[in-house]
């Protein structure tokens, strides 16, 4: 009876770990499509959370406490991705703070973002700087800047226009648009 | 004898999280659409395999499914609400003043208030304008008024909005 009861933890177990595996392995497509950021996030916080209930069975016999583990690992997974966005997004921004910082104001020159990890789609662009904001003991410049999509099969050629504005800290320009009222965040988040 | 008893169960949780769901929805701003979605489907998944690892599994992915589609929605109705204001912005001098006002069927992301335009400026990739919006907060003539400024540039024949995403540095908590 005993041996029964094991056998059938050890059956649920390793289904639970197969959906696991299988979880993990949709966020890795996931991660391997451009722009794939809502399948990528979600497939590894629940590919996390599944695994983390899973493990946390096999240590308790507590529901409740497997399921907080769970939501543990999920909020782990989910801090996790977002930090990885977050790098990559800074490379872009980085990339065109640097292009934009030495340009006279109406000068253009033209930018490219090409990612190592697939998370964000590589982009490129045009940019020029619209005003000297402030000039002395604190650079900074507010730029225009286009993100340039080629024609495609069903879509003809597009560019979307921005404003931000980037400052120069020591040597290196670096973005500084700063966030929008937390009001106006709202469920954009 | 269980297994009807369970279906009763089931029926009541799935007609309890719609209700749930609707009546979130007919609020305004409402983020926790998912969370509830989330939370009917991992029960009712419980239920169903007995096993809480997998309910509470696949409960996150339709919390997961659900905040996405929510964020999809929500972001759709705050599209409207800047294309309005931009379009708005575009068409007048720098100076002027003129109200908007957005309102969706469903009552999200609804607004009204004042556009004035501080600047216009011409690139040579595109012509954008600066400008302050107010928004009020209720109906009433007297109701307070919150102003933001944004900027917004010429998109072949619309104006969209242009502020750019904040540094990455400054996303913080936000994301």
């Amino acid at each position: 009876m005993k041996h029964r009861e094991h056998h059938a933890a050890w059956r649920s177990g390793s289904f639970i770990a197969s959906r696991a595996v299988f979880a993990v392995a949709v966020a890795t497509i996931g991660a391997a499509l451009a722009g794939c950021n809502s399948l990528y996030s979600e497939g590894a916080s629940a590919g996390a959370g599944v695994a983390g209930a899973a493990v946390a069975g096999k240590v308790t016999n507590n529901a409740a406490t497997a399921a907080g583990i769970g939501l543990g690992a999920v909020a782990a997974a989910r801090a996790g991705v977002q930090y990885s966005q977050r790098v990559v997004h800074r490379a872009t921004q980085d990339g065109i703070a640097k292009v934009a910082g030495p340009l006279d104001v109406g000068a253009v020159a033209s930018w490219n973002a090409t990612h190592s990890v697939p998370i964000e789609e590589d982009e490129h662009g045009r940019v020029t700087v619209s005003r000297v904001i402030s000039q002395g003991a604190l650079d900074c410049k507010e730029i225009v800047f286009s993100v340039d999509r080629p024609a495609k099969k069903d879509t003809p050629a597009s560019s979307a226009f921005y404003v931000a504005a980037v400052c120069q800290d020591g040597n290196v320009w670096k973005w500084a648009s700063a966030e929008p009222a937390t009001e106006r965040w709202g469920a954009l988040q | 004898m269980r297994r009807p008893n369970q279906r009763a169960r089931l029926t009541r949780l799935i007609a309890t999280g719609a209700v749930a769901i609707y009546a979130c929805l007919a609020l305004n701003g409402c983020a926790s659409v998912g969370a509830a979605a989330g939370a009917v489907a991992g029960a009712a998944t419980g239920l169903v395999s007995a096993n809480p690892a997998v309910g509470i599994g696949v409960g996150i992915a339709v919390q997961g499914a659900t905040d996405e589609a929510v964020k999809r929605y929500t972001r759709s109705m705050h599209t409207d609400q800047q294309d309005a204001i931009s379009n708005l912005a575009g068409q007048m001098e720098v100076g002027e003043t003129r109200p908007w006002r957005v309102k969706h069927r469903i009552p999200l992301e609804n607004g009204h208030g004042e556009v004035r335009v501080t600047r216009a400026f011409a690139t040579p990739l595109a012509n954008c304008k600066e400008f302050v919006f107010s928004v009020a907060d209720g109906q009433a003539p007297s109701a307070p008024r919150h102003w933001y400024t944004a900027s917004a540039c010429q998109q072949d024949s619309q104006w969209k909005w242009a502020s750019a995403e904040p540094a990455v540095e400054r996303w913080g908590a936000l994301q």
